[in-house]
């Protein structure tokens, strides 16, 4: 990863992020890191649920950035269960929103392990304790569909069958990404979505001079998931 | 549940808290590199010396909450039980621990994992202590029809000893273990292993584990 946080190589386009946590001062915070990555970014901010659900029916947004802790509406009291519905709903209604859960609870993400297994966007996870830098690669890996969820909350090597058959067609087959939706009669965005969920299982992330590809292969083989 | 809400007001308070002023920081600090100032400026010298110690301050209040409220109890029972059993693992490298649990598991009342959690954490602090030649635990995690049922063999390197057998603290274990969870404990050796059995009716709560509607 770079020694120094440089602006986000896509800051040309403009893009519009929504923040979406109940604490006034954690806003504030979130909000500057983002804009101070994001130069061009529009970066609209919801303190209960019932806002934001208000606000990504209004504008189109390619980003959440979501705590878990929060109310349902104002003068409401903050609970987990909360943004765990609150999420459920995003990624039901939303299937290709790019999400950052950003929270002290993350753990609770495991009540959620099948949606985010299926959602169609990116989706990481930032716990609040770390450094911003840690925090904004998050938000980039998000912003380029890929997943990232913490190794604690998975319970072992979970593979799903199509994305064994990925592996297989790429590795065993040398075949590409459309030669490969061809063969399993999917779309070219969801062999790159398998492909994203095949990377966080085997817990392979981008990273400077990583070919994430044959790293993918490498994690692949030491887990016996290739002969 | 005094504890766990004493650890979530500190995850929605103090924790909230240090992060503001941590990200405060960051990000003015990050302002002054980006101005050319990070070397010359004292007060960004005493900002980074800052940020390390606020940095170390989140993780102990987070690791604070965590022994208030262990990981994962209104959750997932069995990632409440992996938790668990990484700590052994941690603190006992030579041991051989081996975990079984279902990936599905639906949520029961807090309070029913914490009572199964904390009999299992007790059951390893007195096999720790009472068996000094244990040698591999094993456990598993699975349920029946509406029973919820946890499995431990204790395995040690040698046959134990009358005094083990009838171990007063292992006696006063099974009954607190029947009355946290108005189930069903009980513990038997078989040559130099102890198996060690828990029941309970299983609950579930509204909080069920959320499946994607489409």
């Amino acid at each position: 990863m770079q020694d120094t946080l440089q602006p986000s190589p896509d800051s040309n386009q403009i893009q519009t992020f929504l923040v979406v946590d109940d604490h006034e001062m954690v806003l504030g915070g979130t909000v500057a890191a983002l804009r101070q990555h994001y130069p061009n970014a529009e970066v609209r901010v919801a303190q209960t649920a019932s806002e934001a659900l208000t606000l990504l029916n209004i504008h189109s947004i390619e980003l959440v950035i979501v705590d878990l802790a929060m109310p349902q509406s104002s003068g409401e009291v903050a609970r987990t269960d909360t943004g765990i519905q609150l999420l459920n709903q995003l990624m039901n209604q939303y299937p290709r929103l790019n999400i950052v859960v950003q929270s002290a609870h993350i753990r609770a993400l495991v009540r959620l392990k099948f949606s985010i297994s299926t959602h169609e966007g990116g989706f990481t996870v930032a716990d609040k304790s770390l450094p911003m830098r840690e925090m904004l690669t998050k938000v980039d890996w998000s912003l380029q569909g890929l997943i990232y969820t913490p190794k604690e909350m998975r319970s072992g090597l979970e593979m799903k069958p199509e994305w064994l058959e990925v592996l297989n067609l790429a590795f065993h087959h040398g075949l590409q990404d459309r030669a490969i939706a061809e063969r399993m009669k999917v779309s070219e965005r969801s062999v790159r979505h398998y492909w994203t969920k095949i990377q966080d299982a085997l817990d392979v992330y981008p990273d400077e001079g990583i070919n994430i590809r044959i790293q993918t292969e490498i994690r692949a083989r030491e887990e016996g998931l290739l002969d | 549940m005094k504890l766990h809400h004493e650890a979530e007001e500190i995850r929605n308070g103090l924790l909230q808290e240090s992060f503001a002023v941590r990200r405060g920081l960051e990000v003015f600090l990050e302002s002054q590199k980006r101005c050319g100032h990070e070397h010359s400026s004292s007060a960004v010298t005493v900002g980074y010396d800052t940020l390390q110690i606020l940095e170390r301050f989140h993780l102990t209040v987070k690791a604070w909450s965590d022994r208030l409220s262990p990981p994962y109890l209104d959750d997932s029972l069995p990632h409440a039980i992996g938790h668990l059993v990484e700590g052994w693992k941690t603190r006992y490298p030579t041991l051989s621990i081996h975990l079984s649990v279902p990936t599905e598991w639906p949520i029961e009342a807090y309070s029913d994992h914490r009572a199964i959690v904390l009999v299992l954490d007790e059951l390893f602090y007195r096999s720790s202590t009472e068996f000094p030649t244990l040698s591999a635990i094993a456990i598993h995690l699975y349920h029946h029809n509406a029973m919820g049922k946890l499995s431990v063999k204790l395995t040690q390197s040698v046959s134990p000893s009358p005094e083990q057998i009838q171990s007063q603290a292992l006696i006063h274990l099974q009954r607190v273990s029947q009355g946290l969870t108005m189930g069903h404990c009980s513990y038997r050796w078989m040559g130099s292993e102890m198996q060690w059995e828990l029941a309970w009716n299983r609950v579930p709560t509204l909080g069920q584990n959320v499946r994607s509607k489409h």
